[in-house]
């Protein structure tokens, strides 16, 4: 017989080798004059750069009745600038081999362009462009506004359970904007205006409030004098406002109940939770590890796996700038309801209330949570992304590293505080969606 | 703003001082050329073709076995059975459950993944250094050893056929597997590469063993191995663990040409409730690797690459649609060339239109010497950013088997890119994209836009509910 990991270790309390601890990543951080954070990592393993531009604005920065801008924004970022035409930024990109894309979260936008070594000069004079001099003809504004509705009819519209997500946040929320999704509402896209456009860029596409990532094969001092050279002289503007409005606690369950026309029915849950960096949120982070990170997790082996409950099985903690929700997530197999689904889902809860986890399970979520700072960062965009999070999120770049330790101290007491204090029924909302309607 | 400044990790904190010009879009400097990096390869008695590639950037090895069968190999009444025989290996092999077999990956930190495809399944595995063996044995476990049991053949069993339930209500997925299927007919890759919902009733245990025993076999598989390992070790490892393999001499599958869509054919998957159409529009092209590959795949960028044609018409131009492209999935038999797109439910007809119009551009006129530049360097100047991440490194290596491509391709394509001239793309534009007999299929609510495309050749309607992709003719 092969030498089974299992067989050598003898009892299911045993734990598991350690995994060693990765390398620290080395990084340069530098402020411009004018406000503009700099963050460099040289990584000459591959003859690429990968640039990334964080500003710090998301959709939770939209003003009522503009539900969608801040993602709308994004895609105006590539419609023409002072010295660059219409779609012309990814032209520039694209002819030299390289890949540029933007993404919008509730917290921030994200410019980022991976490219031949070579051309790390060019893309850094391409986003000095635009946060220079944005130039949208009133056209294009309207044309891009159609592009932005029909992504939100490919994403939430026409799949089956597009839309539960954000039915989830609209119940979940009363008056902090994290209610609504980055995507926004079709009635708020068709009222954004080209004026909107300018004073969204005014307040918040400021030096002051971005962070340039540059990761890759170059020469930290050299990328410097380009941000220099094209950066140097943009206005600081002014400190953008902050999101001050903080959501209520919360004192009861809420439910909502959907029929529409899915294939199976779905459950999801959202319980308050505290905000990144908040110490019980690396506690949560840990426990959902142990609740369904991988094959061998509780909820995988327990609703997936024995019962055959769920096609579907998931849990994780969404972990964002203000506080934001642990998920619990279920598309149930067919013949299985609903009922079932959330039962068999609370008993693994309330298991993890009332009794420490293992000793094996512990370092098996420390051994991927090693891992993944290595198995996670390969690339050089999976590196700028890290150090990116942790200067914007954290203002303090140090975390991108210096956050493993947190989460490798959690201890079992700490899951167990968590798990009973968040995932209570009384702390949540819920959706269940069952089959329904035409087909 | 709150910055804590850390003298973790030799952070260093500096205010540049500032004293600069918008200047011009500088010129970036030539770079020297990028080679593919070395690697060595080996048979192994048995007929296993072996790769190592040495690259410790991080202490982490991609383990990469592609097996050469997919659902191509299915029986044509048993669509899925490659999809079940793969998706099985981690279910049980050797000495240790399905249960097991996770908690083995998960503690060790590392990745472990099946995926099946349409001519070949491929099991990749990315761990720390450390846990290199373990990725061997499981592997070779999985392989020679599996255990097929068959409470794990029911529980894949319901767990697909709820899959294939919800799949059958997703439109992108309705679309690419009726597409498919319409497209090549009786020919091997129109296989529903998940199963219908009878054939995954039908598919008992002997039908995987025998499956497994006549398809994965040495000869026609290849294992890369790319990471923190010298070459002596990789190679070491491949005969340590696959040495024992034996040969099988596995039949081959008859990859001949499918017959040629009679007139354009045009299916409307039926649901009244959609907001949006997916679109599908295309014909069967040339295999991987075929001489013909190279000008198709230029082609293909000019008219639905991401700043393609297609882009700028539908898109930027008409804000039609979110996305719209012009898609080449490459195979060792023949490929499908195809344009994708979605948009709302009363523009279907001018998307539509649109696509058309765009490919007869590229047939009435060459393409302007500056936009075939640009293509041919986006194609040539991408290959670095294909080769960053081992398990990228592994799949451009195991491709070279996997689609016949030759010892030489990987430093010769971008010459072969850069070949490509505008009478090619005129010759291929001409020749291999059609605005008759092709196929077209569109999902979304038929009563909106039905009329509109009678037009262009005979309709069939199918209720998405009455879809029957057990049937030749579909319901």
């Amino acid at each position: 017989m092969a030498t089974s990991i299992l067989a050598a270790c003898g009892g299911e309390t045993d734990a598991p080798p350690g995994v060693s601890m990765p390398t620290p990543m080395e990084y340069e951080e530098h402020t411009l004059e004018n406000g503009l954070t700099i963050i460099t990592h040289e990584d000459h393993s591959t003859p690429i750069a990968h640039v990334q531009l964080w500003y710090h604005v998301g959709s939770k920065n939209e003003r009522e009745g503009r539900t969608g801008f801040a993602h709308l924004f994004e895609h105006l970022m590539f419609q023409g600038s002072g010295n660059v035409g219409p779609e012309e930024h990814g032209r520039i990109i694209s002819s030299a081999g390289g890949f540029a894309n933007a993404y919008t979260t509730d917290d921030v936008t994200v410019y980022f362009e991976t490219v031949p070594a070579n051309y790390l000069e060019t893309v850094l004079w391409l986003e000095a462009d635009r946060m220079r001099a944005l130039d949208v003809s009133a056209e294009n504004f309207l044309s891009e506004r159609e592009v932005v509705k029909e992504e939100r009819r490919y994403r939430y519209e026409s799949p089956p359970y597009g839309d539960v997500m954000e039915t989830l946040y609209r119940s979940a929320f009363d008056v902090h904007p994290y209610r609504h999704m980055p995507i926004g509402t079709m009635e708020d896209l068709d009222r954004a205006t080209v004026d909107d456009v300018r004073e969204f860029w005014e307040t918040y596409y400021v030096p002051s409030n971005a962070y340039l990532i540059i990761a890759g094969d170059f020469q930290t001092a050299e990328a410097l004098d380009w941000v220099r050279q094209h950066f140097g002289d943009i206005p600081p503007g002014a400190e953008p406002p902050r999101v001050a409005v903080r959501e209520p606690a919360r004192t009861g369950e809420r439910r909502i109940p959907v029929e529409k026309a899915v294939p199976l029915p779905a459950w999801v849950a959202g319980y308050f939770i505290p905000e990144d960096g908040h110490p019980d949120s690396y506690a949560l982070m840990v426990a959902s590890m142990i609740l369904s990170e991988g094959r061998s997790s509780r909820v995988y082996q327990s609703l997936v796996y024995e019962t055959e409950l769920a096609l579907e099985a998931n849990s994780g903690a969404s972990v964002r700038e203000h506080p934001n929700l642990f998920f619990a997530v279920l598309i149930m197999n067919q013949g299985a309801t609903i009922a079932d689904g959330e039962a068999a889902m609370e008993a693994e809860f309330r298991t993890m209330m009332e009794e420490p986890v293992t000793d094996r399970e512990l370092q098996k979520a420390r051994n991927q949570l090693r891992s993944s700072y290595i198995l996670g960062r390969q690339s050089i965009e999976d590196k700028a992304g890290a150090l990116g999070h942790a200067a914007v999120i954290h203002q303090d770049t140090s975390t991108a590293d210096g956050e493993l330790e947190r989460l490798l101290d959690v201890d079992k007491d700490d899951i167990m505080t968590v798990i009973r204090q968040y995932l209570q029924p009384e702390n949540r909302t819920v959706v269940t969606v069952e089959p329904g309607g035409a087909p | 703003m709150n910055r804590r400044a850390s003298a973790a990790f030799g952070l260093a904190l500096s205010v540049l001082f500032v004293a600069s010009q918008e200047g011009p879009r500088p010129e970036p400097p030539p770079l020297e050329e990028v080679r593919f990096p070395p690697y060595e390869t080996m048979t192994l008695a048995n007929g296993l073709t072996v790769f190592a590639l040495e690259h410790d950037e991080q202490p982490v090895v991609a383990v990469q076995l592609v097996l050469g069968a997919g659902a191509a190999n299915d029986p044509g009444d048993l669509p899925g059975l490659a999809m079940f025989t793969g998706s099985l290996l981690q279910t049980g092999a050797a000495a240790r459950t399905a249960t097991e077999i996770a908690e083995a990956i998960d503690a060790s930190g590392g990745q472990l993944t099946v995926a099946p495809g349409r001519e070949a399944t491929t099991i990749t595995a990315s761990v720390l250094r450390d846990s290199t063996d373990l990725a061997f044995e499981l592997m070779r476990d999985m392989v020679l050893l599996p255990a097929f049991a068959q409470d794990e053949i029911e529980r894949l069993r319901q767990q697909s056929l709820s899959a294939i339930t919800a799949n059958l209500q997703d439109p992108d997925f309705l679309a690419d597997t009726v597409f498919t299927k319409v497209l090549y007919g009786s020919h091997p890759y129109a296989h529903p590469a998940d199963g219908t919902p009878a054939s995954i009733g039908r598919i008992t245990r002997e039908d995987i063993v025998r499956f497994h025993e006549t398809w994965f076999a040495p000869e026609t598989a290849v294992l890369a191995i790319v990471g923190a390992l010298t070459p002596d070790e990789a190679l070491g490892l491949a005969e340590q663990w696959f040495g024992g393999w034996e040969r099988k001499d596995p039949p081959s599958v008859d990859l001949a040409g499918p017959e040629p869509v009679g007139g354009t054919r045009i299916v409307i998957v039926d649901n009244p409730l959609s907001v949006q159409t997916e679109i599908r529009i295309g014909q069967t092209t040339v295999a991987r690797n075929a001489p013909d590959y190279f000008p198709v795949l230029v082609t293909s960028y000019v008219l639905g690459g991401p700043e393609g044609r297609l882009m700028d018409s539908l898109r930027s131009g008409k804000g039609l649609t979110y996305g719209a492209f012009e898609t080449i999935a490459a195979r060792r038999g023949p490929g499908a060339l195809y344009a994708t797109t979605e948009t709302r439910t009363e523009t279907t007809l001018e998307a539509i239109d649109a696509i058309f119009e765009e490919i007869a551009g590229m047939q009435s006129a060459p393409v302007p010497a500056a936009e075939l530049e640009d293509v041919k360097s986006y194609v040539i100047g991408s290959f670095p950013l294909t080769i960053e991440v081992p398990s990228d490194l592994a799949t451009r290596l195991t491709n070279l088997v996997v689609y016949d491509l030759g010892p030489d391709y990987l430093d010769t394509y971008r010459d072969r890119i850069a070949a490509v001239d505008s009478a090619e793309v005129a010759r291929i534009a001409r020749d291999h994209l059609r605005r008759e007999g092709v196929v077209l299929v569109l999902v979304g609510d038929a009563g909106a836009f039905r009329q509109g495309v009678e037009s262009l050749g005979t309709v069939e309607v199918i209720p998405q509910a009455g879809l029957d992709l057990d049937s030749s003719t579909l319901f």
